[in-house]
């Protein structure tokens, strides 16, 4: 898509005062908070929409599945006895004729080819049992699936990650850096300037360990920064509800030539 | 120009940008201190008060809420939020379908056309032509003319600001400048 300009020879007015009239630092935070607020609500809304989703459309299914085996059960009757009938005029005509001129011999009949069928009624009758248990599985399905997004909201409201931190904290740990970290005098005349990002693990001890250099500046200011490092005041570990877990760390140590 | 960064303040930044991914409160200090220029930023594109508030607004939510991504390069925090800028206001442009506004101040013109090499004695005749030769530029095109000659911000800086490496970013000013040169010259004929 093509863009239009408006090409303009002098910047737009606008004076320092009427800009710093529009700061407002206080509704940045305030959208922050309410921003990492709304996604999690919007999370759980949205879980426990599908849940109740899933619920509707388990029990639509369920009670279409009943429905049918209900209907199929008293059409396959139906036609057994209708089928019955047409094979015993066939059969039997002098039965048959009775049968017209009596009704009650119908009865007899109907009673006579149930006697012939109770094995094929026992199967339905099992078909029955067997759906009936289906749907009562897929009823017990719905209510896991109901179970499952409040317990997980639950362990959402129970975590709780507290990242390492320095025991003296990081303006303390800033300043042993600062008074610690000391540029390589060898590589004064070729005026290295620059930043070495350092990554360590720190274990459930609070001890750095697995320092790695993620970006160097070379051989001399990356031992630097290991010794250092390695040297650093002790850390709190980082916790998952309390109980102590490895975490990665990276840090940028800035090396510079003090003029 | 923006070349020359001091590398204390810039520790100090860093500092400030370790302190805000604990604690949001922090992130003030650095909200006072670019406030001004990323809404400049804005307004020169935009010009309209009130939408550049609400995009610089957005700008340092953005910026607050992505803090764990902000990787240091060796640029002042400033550079994150021109990048973040320039994706708020493209997208505020592609949205609203308003005209873009771009600031062409003598010097800037005058940087432009030393880079283009153009003869002294065409240069009055050829700076008529500019709002029409300018407009012919895709936006992508515009903007790397724009943060490079008009704002004089280093290849370093905007290949950040970009999303884009240095090179590219020499790579994309240069041919933007060829297509320049090629629409001056076609308007002499």
């Amino acid at each position: 898509m093509k863009q239009k300009y408006h090409i303009v020879d002098e910047e737009p007015k606008i004076s320092d005062e009427e800009i710093e009239a529009y700061k407002n630092f206080g509704e940045v935070l305030k959208k922050h908070k309410a921003g990492s607020a709304s996604v999690k609500g919007g999370n759980s809304i949205y879980r426990i929409g599908g849940a109740i989703l899933i619920v509707i459309l388990v029990s639509i299914l369920g009670y279409w599945m009943w429905n049918t085996t209900i209907d199929n059960e008293s059409i396959s009757e139906s036609t057994t006895i209708a089928s019955n009938e047409i094979k015993q005029k066939e059969t039997d005509p002098v039965q048959s004729i009775a049968s017209d001129k009596d009704s009650l011999s119908d009865q007899s009949v109907v009673e006579e080819e149930n006697e012939q069928m109770p094995e094929k009624d026992q199967e339905l009758s099992t078909q029955n049992e067997e759906k009936v248990s289906s749907v009562s599985q897929s009823s017990e399905d719905e209510i896991d699936e109901e179970d499952k997004p409040s317990s997980n909201s639950s362990d959402e409201v129970e975590y709780n990650y507290q990242e390492a931190e320095p025991v003296e904290g990081f303006p303390a740990l800033y300043s042993y850096f600062e008074a610690e970290l000391t540029y390589p005098i060898e590589a004064v005349q070729d005026s290295i300037e620059g930043v070495v990002l350092v990554e360590f693990l720190i274990d459930k001890k609070g001890q750095p360990s697995q320092i790695k250099i993620m970006q160097s500046l070379g051989g001399l200011f990356d031992k630097e920064s290991i010794r250092v490092i390695e040297g650093m005041p002790s850390w709190k570990p980082a916790t998952i509800n309390g109980i102590p877990v490895n975490s990665k760390m990276h840090i940028p140590l800035t090396f510079q030539i003090e003029e | 120009m923006h070349d020359t960064y001091d590398k204390t303040t810039l520790a100090k930044e860093q500092k400030v940008v370790e302190a805000s991914k604990k604690d949001p409160q922090a992130f003030g200090v650095l909200y006072d201190k670019y406030f001004k220029q990323v809404f400049r930023f804005i307004h020169g594109r935009v010009n309209d008060k009130d939408v550049t508030a609400d995009l610089t607004s957005q700008v340092f939510l953005k910026a607050l809420t992505n803090i764990h991504q902000f990787e240091y390069r060796g640029l002042p925090f400033a550079a994150w939020l021109f990048r973040i800028a320039v994706n708020e206001y493209t997208d505020y442009f592609r949205k609203a379908k308003k005209a873009r506004f771009v600031v062409l101040e003598g010097t800037a013109i005058n940087s432009l056309f030393t880079e283009m090499s153009f003869d002294e004695s065409e240069v009055e005749m050829l700076k008529k032509k500019i709002p029409n030769v300018m407009s012919k530029l895709k936006p992508h095109e515009l903007q790397v003319i724009e943060l490079r000659f008009f704002e004089s911000r280093s290849f370093k800086e905007i290949g950040y600001i970009l999303d884009i490496t240095e090179n590219n970013a020499k790579v994309k000013t240069y041919r933007a400048l060829d297509k320049l040169r090629k629409y001056f010259f076609k308007g002499k004929k």
